[in-house]
């Protein structure tokens, strides 16, 4: 018979082991995962320093930059910033990070770029060719669809561009007819109100300078030989008469072996190899545009569809750069089996509604496992998209001096300010004009080297440094009724004024002319801002 | 009565190695587990705040459960550094060579619970800083062993402990 105590040693010689490997397991697994979180907050450090060199340097290119190669020099410059940060805090040289990176993409205003790896061969003068692998930013790439029929009472073959807005550039044929237009698809009807609003409250136009064009020329049309016609009245008129039959099918596209398109009817992939199959709004005409499909709100179908476009195009791409990086990583000595992760429905919402920078940085040895993860860093303040929430207000006297203190168009204590003194008017610009600019000398070369305001105002504590008034648009998703309130212009679906904050009403700040104020204020400053921008998709084929 | 003394020494110590090692061991490996589950959870949560600037109550009862399905009782501190510009603002225009000095004010986990049983988010912008610290407030059985072997005094002893901060790059909306 076994004695007990050999009984207990045996015990001891098979616990004893298993929990020291546990230990180990679990302590080693623990070291995994503090340097993962730690990679992550490097990545996204490194990515949120490229988007603000990304922001800083394209801040003052406005007016000069009308075209995508232009864009070039500066995601480059933001791609080394992305890269030295990254590698100072990794406490590494530049190139020791590169092959774990197999993609970024900055996501702009109508296109995209990828930077990734590619293989070039190089023939020296004895013949001998030698492939290399460097990492390249890739040529812009536009968010395109093609839409075709053959069907002989509706032809046509076009190419649609999107943007994160709802600024389309078309061209192609219909009906026999070429046509290249670019401009705001819009839903016409709810702005006729507005637009007589503002018109009344428009500046003498004697004085308004050609390129701070009002509100009425925007929408109306605003024809100038150096700028082009953006009035979205014009455009959308037409463009809508011409493409309100063309219909998203969920349908199989055939390509003979010669390339030639047997079957096929209005939606098709650019290469006509590959068909768009992930649409949820089959048979439905996208450009049809009424009050249910207005494409200025984001469920409509028109920018599910838009959406849908962006992101296949996104994804196809970025899945075939890494995967081609994944053929040739060898040559930048790495063995990994770099693979495209899949982004949540949240992620693509935030890269679809504003310029962002995505960064991949796979196959870097991490204890007993391997780094893969990527980060997603939207900008706040840049010139390349408009976005409403980044518009701020502030009076003014009939001075022309500033209030003391900017807000969000829906900030409760601006409307005070409206309403307690019926002589201030409201001006909104983009975020960014509250910024400091550094200036080393002023024009007569005079060294200043100090911080310039264009707007010496400071930000509402309420609605801007606390963010306590919330964005432009609600839906309703408060808990407390008696805390918030909200009173909306049912014209626009826009703007949502907060009447009611943090318990304290101020709804009666809220009169007809206050409102008309502020609506006015906000649309003069969104089309403003919109004209200014720099489009780079309108010139497409003669687009402008 | 030399043998005798002999068994109760072995039962004692088979009883130690037996029972007390391993339950110790397996205890600690808990607690490793749960310190694995709160770290990564943790670091999840503000990295998802910090890039979408917007922390909501569904995110953090998300947060909060998969710290509570380690077992154990927590105590989560959260607070927000906001930043002001103003300050900085003044300060560019009257000394030429000074960078803004902009500066921060901080509110706390219970004034950050209060807003979101208000509105049921609280949004953040660019420039604030998020910082979420978590201990455990119960005494895990790898604890009670410690306490035992070493006499540990005092409240604030913990063995599960994650802390995570970091700037919020974007304006929530």
């Amino acid at each position: 018979m076994i004695k007990f105590q050999t009984l207990a040693i045996i015990f001891i010689l098979l616990v004893v082991p298993i929990s020291l490997l546990l230990t180990y397991y679990i302590n080693s697994q623990i070291d995994v995962i503090a340097t993962q979180n730690s990679y992550d907050t490097k990545l996204l450090n490194a990515t949120y320093d490229a988007i603000i060199a990304f922001q800083l340097n394209t801040m003052n290119n406005n007016g000069y930059s009308t075209n995508a190669e232009s864009l070039r020099r500066d995601i480059n410059a933001s791609i080394n910033t992305f890269k030295t940060s990254l590698a100072n805090n990794f406490g590494v040289g530049n190139s020791y990070m590169l092959p774990y990176i197999p993609a970024m993409v900055y996501t702009l205003y109508d296109g995209y770029y990828i930077y990734s790896p590619i293989a070039s061969t190089k023939v020296d003068d004895t013949g001998k060719s030698t492939t290399t692998f460097e990492h390249t930013l890739k040529p812009y790439m536009y968010y395109t669809a093609r839409y075709y029929s053959d069907d002989p009472t509706n032809k046509f073959d076009i190419v649609v561009n999107y943007s994160l807005d709802n600024y389309i550039t078309v061209y192609g044929n219909i009906n026999g007819g070429y046509i290249a237009k670019a401009g705001y698809l819009t839903y016409l009807d709810k702005y006729e109100d507005i637009i007589d609003g503002i018109i009344a409250v428009d500046p003498d136009p004697s004085e308004v300078k050609p390129d701070t064009p009002t509100a009425e020329k925007y929408y109306k049309g605003y024809k100038d030989e150096n700028i082009a016609d953006l009035g979205i009245k014009d455009f959308s008129t037409d463009i809508i008469e011409k493409l309100k039959d063309i219909e998203v099918q969920d349908i199989v596209v055939e390509v003979s072996d010669d390339g030639k398109i047997i079957t096929a009817k209005d939606l098709q992939s650019t290469d006509t190899k590959n068909q768009y199959y992930e649409f949820k709004n089959n048979n439905s005409k996208i450009f049809d545009v009424s009050e249910e499909n207005d494409p200025e709100v984001k469920t409509s179908t028109f920018c599910e569809h838009k959406n849908s476009v962006i992101r296949k195009s996104i994804e196809s791409n970025l899945n075939s750069a890494i995967n081609n990086y994944t053929k040739q990583s060898e040559g930048l000595g790495t063995t990994y089996d770099f693979l495209m992760p899949i982004l949540s429905e949240n992620e693509w919402n935030k890269v679809l509604s504003n310029v962002s920078i995505i960064t991949f940085m796979q196959g870097l040895p991490m204890g007993m496992k391997t780094y893969n993860n990527y980060m997603i860093v939207s900008s706040t303040g840049n010139r390349q998209f408009v976005d409403p929430e980044s518009l701020y207000f502030v009076t003014k006297t009939a001075d022309g001096e500033e209030g003391k203190y900017y807000h969000r168009i829906n900030c409760p204590l601006l409307a005070e300010e409206l309403t307690n003194d019926n002589t201030l008017s409201v001006e909104g610009y983009s975020s960014i004009d509250f910024k400091g600019i550094y200036t080393e000398k002023d024009e007569d070369g005079n060294e200043i080297k100090d911080y310039t305001y264009n707007h010496k105002s400071y930000a509402c504590y309420e609605c801007i440094v606390s963010s306590k008034v919330g964005g432009i648009v609600y839906d309703s998703k408060d808990k407390d009724t008696s805390n918030k309130q909200y009173y909306s212009n049912d014209n626009t679906n826009l703007i949502t004024f907060v009447t009611k904050n943090n318990g304290i009403d101020y709804s009666t700040y809220y009169n007809a002319n206050t409102v008309e104020k502020l609506i006015n204020a906000y649309y003069n400053a969104l089309f403003k801002e919109r004209f200014n921008l720099v489009k780079v998709s309108q010139y497409i084929n003669g687009a402008i | 009565m030399q043998d005798s003394f002999v068994t109760v020494i072995a039962i004692i110590l088979a009883a130690v190695l037996m029972f007390i090692f391993p339950l110790m061991s397996m205890s600690q490996r808990t607690d490793d587990v749960s310190q694995l589950a709160v770290q990564t959870a943790t670091e999840e949560f503000v990295i998802d705040v910090r890039t979408t600037g917007k922390l909501t109550d569904d995110r953090l009862d998300e947060y909060l459960t998969v710290l509570y399905s380690t077992g154990n009782s927590y105590d989560v501190e959260i607070s927000v550094d906001v930043l002001d510009e103003n300050p900085g603002k003044k300060t560019a225009q009257v000394s030429g060579n000074k960078i803004g000095e902009n500066i921060t004010y901080s509110i706390y986990t219970s004034q950050i619970e209060t807003n979101l049983e208000k509105d049921g988010y609280l949004l953040l912008k660019e420039g604030d800083n998020i910082n979420v610290s978590v201990k455990n407030t119960n005494t895990t059985i790898a604890q009670m062993f410690i306490n035992v072997f070493y006499s540990i005094t005092g409240n604030d002893t913990y063995a599960i402990a994650a802390q995570s901060s970091g700037i919020v790059t974007t304006n929530g909306k």
